[in-house]
């Protein structure tokens, strides 16, 4: 009699065991390893979100060292938008200048834009934003190469997309051209980042 | 016989007694293991428990560093440097693909012998590839038209070289240039051709070291000025020079 009951207690705790096992130690178990695992990613997370402000902070220092004068020749090469009655201006006055002389000249329109792939496929090249203008002027011919000398020394880039030059009488010739000018296009990708 | 030893004091030694020695040890063994899984399962259920504990801690302390550091990240320093990038690539590009008209010109010149008129020119960029041109050119002779084809192609800068259009006619009379007031007939032709843009870079050091000779020029300039008599006509040109040039 006493022997079964003993042996009764021994196959309960036994029981107790395996269920406690079972029903906490295990589900414990897994739950430690899921939790373990979700650390390694907040690691992970934490890790490269540490590198991203470390570069954006050696960024910002080199970006700092740029001088003001070099910033502001950058803002008038690739300026936010162009100011079309300004670069008719600037082209009267390069006519000037060259000692052509001036017909005519104006603002045509925005040109159509394109972004280029990368050649890695994950960043995009924006192109920047393109303007056209038509100009008209008579000249000789080393007026109107003086003219377009002048032209690539400008403070922002007009480039020369299409030229007709025709001759005319007493040595003198006509020049029709299509010029190009540029503004900063923001990149697609300027939105808020959310990690 | 059987009898007898039934009788007998001496106990016997039975097969029952050595069964229940052997059960008893199995019991005691028994018993032993279980009291082992139990307190085993009790104290790793407790560790287990406080690992669990510790593990939570340490993920909530994980999720508010990944907190504070995402916190420190800032968006506008971000828009920022991703701004200035973007405006540095596209004006870098722009630069890179410039294009001097004048060397454009140059490579005509080079490749132009000095029997040849130029009556008209048509240029077209093409991307940032290369750049077209569509010239008629108007000769003396057809000598002149076979030399010219000639130097154009074999010259390095100017490629794909096609002429077409070939037309002889007498000169006008009231032509003013030297070809035209020829007796000879006229050649005129047509020809294709394409530069690459590699061939004509637009080269910003060239009038980097331009602006700096001119700038030493006109302090040269303005040095004689301060030596010679200040007001004179040729001080004003100069000064009125030096005003356009700042101007550009």
């Amino acid at each position: 009699m006493m022997l079964s009951k003993n042996l009764f207690i021994q196959i309960a705790m036994i029981t107790i065991s395996i269920g406690i096992i079972v029903t906490f130690v295990e589900p414990t178990f897994s739950e430690i390893g899921g939790l373990q695992d979700d650390i390694a990613v907040y690691q992970t997370e934490r890790q490269k979100v540490s590198s991203v402000n470390a570069q954006l902070d050696s960024l910002i220092t080199v970006l700092n060292t740029v001088a003001t004068d070099d910033q502001r020749r950058l803002v008038t090469y690739m300026p936010d938008e162009v100011d079309t009655i300004n670069v008719v201006r600037d082209l009267s006055l390069i006519s000037d200048e060259a000692e052509v002389v001036y017909i005519s000249a104006a603002y045509v329109g925005e040109a159509t834009s394109n972004t280029e792939q990368d050649d890695s496929g994950e960043a995009e090249f924006v192109q920047p934003q393109e303007y056209t203008f038509d100009l008209s002027i008579e000249g000789t011919y080393e007026q109107i190469k003086n003219l377009f000398g002048l032209l690539e020394q400008n403070n922002y880039p007009i480039d020369v997309q299409t030229l007709s030059i025709q001759m005319k009488d007493g040595g003198f010739l006509t020049a029709d051209m299509g010029l190009s000018v540029y503004a900063h296009k923001s990149s697609v990708s300027n939105e808020e980042i959310v990690f | 016989m059987q009898g007898f030893s039934d009788n007998s004091f001496i106990p016997k030694r039975g097969t029952t007694k050595k069964k229940q020695v052997g059960g008893a040890r199995q019991i005691y063994v028994f018993s032993y293991i279980s009291y082992i899984l139990m307190f085993a399962t009790l104290l790793s259920s407790g560790g287990v428990y406080l690992y669990a504990q510790y593990v939570d801690t340490q993920l909530k302390t994980e999720i508010e560093a990944l907190n504070s550091e995402i916190g420190s990240f800032s968006q506008a320093d971000m828009e920022r440097v991703t701004q200035f990038n973007v405006r540095l690539t596209q004006a870098q590009d722009r630069l890179e693909n410039s294009i001097s008209v004048v060397s454009v010109f140059e490579a005509l010149q080079a490749a132009t012998i000095d029997t040849v008129q130029v009556e008209s020119l048509q240029m077209e960029r093409q991307d940032d590839d290369k750049v077209l041109m569509n010239t008629t050119i108007q000769t003396d002779s057809f000598d002149s038209t076979i030399f010219q084809r000639s130097i154009l192609l074999g010259d390095q800068t100017i490629q794909g070289v096609e002429i077409s259009q070939l037309q002889t006619a007498l000169p006008t009379q009231d032509g003013t240039t030297e070809l035209e007031a020829a007796t000879d007939p006229v050649v005129t032709f047509q020809t294709l051709f394409e530069i690459p843009l590699a061939e004509v870079p637009a080269d910003p050091q060239s009038y980097q070291t331009q602006s700096s000779q001119n700038s030493s020029i006109e302090s040269a300039t303005s040095t004689i000025d301060s030596i010679s008599e200040p007001g004179t006509e040729q001080g004003a040109q100069q000064e009125s020079v030096g005003d356009n040039n700042d101007g550009l």
